[in-house]
């Protein structure tokens, strides 16, 4: 297969490749890779351009036939059939471990797959899941079922989508400000990958034994034992297999990409991708501040919903987050530039594990003052405080100057520069 | 290829068998179902706000961003594995792969651009830099001629309370009040030369209006030395002015130079960014 891809990026010789496969099996895989690593993510590109990326994020595995072009079916294959197949799953995917670890570790390995097994759980869950396609009954109760719904789908997107993301940017970012040591290591990438991919399990660890209870509550049920059992009590276990996970995604890529002879599907794919990217946000970008501002309240307000005891709790969060977002891209006069521009200078994964320790202190004392009351308010208002800390310690404009932009940036060894020190700042 | 699958498919199984098994807890009803301490549900609860905080904050805008100049966004970043390019090594006669070079080529032309505003930047950069420079030496001897008229207006102060006692009190007090605020001039001026511009100007806003009350009584006096006292005095008034005045030109040169230091840094992220998506073998 490698031979049918000659090297990147001419038109003419990927039409020789397309012309000439050794086989139809082979044709079909090369065509496979194609779909998954460049014509899906070209057609997303202009509606979600950080979606089509992770997209394009396991086509590292393209040379390793076939797991490069069956690895995104197989991660829809695994959670489509998460009810019927996994042991324990009922309610939701959080009842079971091996579904959790599944998740965590084909999403690490290749986001493609992991978006795949989003996918194929939801379309699962909405099949196999309880409240089959449920149409009768009032608004407020559908709109509660599928709320809550809604909410399971948004923590299992934190680990296969955003975390492995988050946990790369943060690779990106400090290999480069460690002074010394070449940022291109395998083991120092490795190890940061990992310790972010680790920490990142953790707090969804955590969140997830509250933030999962609208799936049931909304409906008039108190979470399954199971629901909550796995995240709470085999944290370790998770974090463990994520870590894992982590270092092998390093030193698979490292192995298996550099390798001259075998690089030449993955450099045509990349290249291919390069040439499609054009319309890159072409409509992302056009939708107004204001209504992006809107809709990240409504999946905030809807993500804490496990945390509210009236609807009181919701209104707050509502407000707060919509202030917060105002306040983040300048609609409101807030935070002083000097101050933005010196809290961007620390690396975003110092900025994060700051936010969320400080939240702990805070979150302990709050809850452990109201612990008696048996009231899940104090887990809000912690919850709370630890968000207005993140807006806090990410404060850029979201489309001028954003944390995920920020973190990006340092992919490079800088290049000459007559001003060293402050080319590094 | 086939060693290369089963690596992969070992590292795949190693992680998927690790121990599946499942620990008892009660169900989640409410805070003392969920959470046998607070600690353990304060935890919960900024773990909550991390999540929220993960979906919706440090995740914003994945195309796009600071000082995204290219237009081709930094959501690049996210098709580059996990591998950080390295520095893309010189064309060699040796290289045999013409479609290669001509990529590289491509790229470097795709990020002159970019190459050229960091240029640009810095060039900025050094003009603001020399520009403040050249203020903060503009108040440094302002400072000085200030400090020096405070010196010779302290030094006359004396004979004036000595004549003016018993003799005009008014004047003798105002040519008191005078030294005294002469003597402070000096502590005030290194807190400016220290750059602590906002303690000094609310000392010499103060100053001023005290000096300017004595300066009235001085003039109209007819005690010895109280007209060279308050000439003094004024002499001392005007440089004051001189003072104001390079202070709020050190503080625009700061800003600029502030200003031109982050354009370099959002040219030099641009670069990084064109650098980083131009082809790079990750």
């Amino acid at each position: 297969m490698t031979d049918e891809l000659p090297p990147p990026p001419d038109p003419a010789s990927r039409q020789d490749a397309d012309a000439k496969p050794g086989t139809a099996a082979e044709a079909s895989l090369d065509r496979l890779n194609r779909f998954w690593y460049v014509k899906l993510p070209a057609r997303i590109d202009p509606w979600l351009p950080g979606t089509a990326d992770a997209l394009h994020d396991g086509v590292w595995t393209a040379d390793i036939t076939p797991v490069g072009a069956l690895l995104p079916v197989a991660g829809f294959v695994v959670g489509f059939f998460a009810h019927p197949v996994f042991p324990g799953v009922t309610n939701v995917w959080s009842e079971s471990l091996l579904f959790i670890l599944v998740a965590v570790g084909i999403s690490i390995l290749s986001r493609t797959a992991g978006i795949m097994l989003l996918l194929g759980y939801i379309v699962g869950d909405l099949l196999f899941g309880p409240d089959f396609f449920v149409f009768a009954g009032t608004f407020q109760r559908l709109a509660k079922v599928y709320g809550g719904k809604l909410v399971s789908y948004l923590l299992l997107a934190i680990p296969t989508v955003f975390s492995p993301l988050m946990a790369r940017k943060w690779t990106v970012q400090l290999a480069r400000r460690i002074p010394g040591i070449d940022p291109t290591r395998t083991a120092l990438r490795a190890g940061i990958y990992a310790a972010g991919c680790g920490v990142l399990a953790w707090f969804w660890a955590q969140g997830t034994i509250v933030l999962i209870r609208p799936l049931f509550v909304w409906v008039d049920q108190s979470p399954t034992v199971e629901a909550v059992s796995q995240v709470q009590t085999r944290g370790t276990t998770i974090i463990l297999t994520t870590v894992i996970a982590a270092i092998a995604r390093v030193f698979l890529d490292e192995f298996f990409v550099p390798k001259s002879g075998s690089v030449t599907v993955v450099n045509a794919l990349r290249a291919e991708r390069e040439e499609t990217d054009e319309r890159q946000g072409e409509f992302w970008d056009k939708v107004p501040q204001p209504a992006t501002i809107v809709g990240t309240a409504g999946l905030v307000t809807l993500l804490l919903g496990g945390t509210y005891t009236s609807w009181v709790d919701a209104a707050i969060v509502a407000a707060a987050a919509l202030a917060l977002g105002a306040l983040r891209i300048g609609l409101i006069p807030g935070l002083p530039k000097a101050y933005r521009d010196q809290v961007e200078r620390i690396p975003s994964m110092f900025r994060f594990l700051a936010a969320f320790f400080v939240g702990l202190i805070v979150s302990q004392t709050i809850v452990g003052q109201m612990f008696e009351s048996g009231s899940l308010r104090p887990v809000m208002i912690g919850a709370i405080v630890t968000f207005v800390l993140f807006y806090a310690l990410f404060p850029s404009q979201q489309r001028s100057v954003t944390p995920a932009a920020d973190s990006v940036a340092p992919q490079m060894a800088p290049p000459p520069s007559p001003n060293p020190a402050a080319a590094n700042p | 290829m086939t060693r290369r699958l089963l690596a992969f498919l070992v590292a795949v199984a190693g992680f998927m068998l690790l121990g599946v098994g499942v620990a008892a807890a009660d169900n989640c009803s409410g805070l003392n179902d969920c959470w046998g301490t607070a600690a353990a549900a304060g935890t919960a609860a900024a773990g909550a706000g991390a999540a929220a905080a993960a979906a919706a904050v440090a995740n914003k805008d994945p195309k796009g961003g600071a000082g995204d100049k290219t237009g081709k966004g930094t959501g690049d970043a996210a098709k580059l594995g996990t591998q950080i390019p390295p520095v893309p090594p010189p064309k060699t006669p040796t290289d045999k792969d013409g479609k290669k070079d001509d990529n590289k080529k491509k790229d470097e032309t795709q990020c002159e651009v970019e190459r050229a505003a960091v240029e640009a930047a810095e060039a900025a950069l050094i003009a603001a830099q020399s520009g403040h420079a050249l203020n903060q030496a503009g108040l440094q001897v302002a400072l000085q001629q200030a400090v020096a008229l405070a010196a010779a207006a302290q030094a006359l102060a004396p004979a004036v309370i000595a004549a003016a006692a018993g003799e005009d009190p008014g004047a003798a007090a105002a040519a008191a009040s005078v030294s005294t605020s002469m003597g402070q001039v000096a502590s005030w001026a290194a807190a400016m030369q220290a750059g602590n511009l906002e303690l000094a100007r609310a000392q010499i806003t103060t100053t001023r209006a005290a000096l300017e009350g004595h300066v009235a009584v001085l003039s109209v006096s007819q005690v010895e030395g109280a007209g060279e006292l308050a000439e003094a005095v004024e002499a001392f008034l005007e440089s004051l002015e001189v003072v104001g005045d390079s202070a709020e030109s050190v503080d625009e040169s700061r800003e600029e130079l502030d200003e031109a230091q982050h354009e370099r840094d959002e040219a030099q992220k641009a670069l990084d960014d064109c650098l980083a998506s131009g082809g790079q073998a990750v």
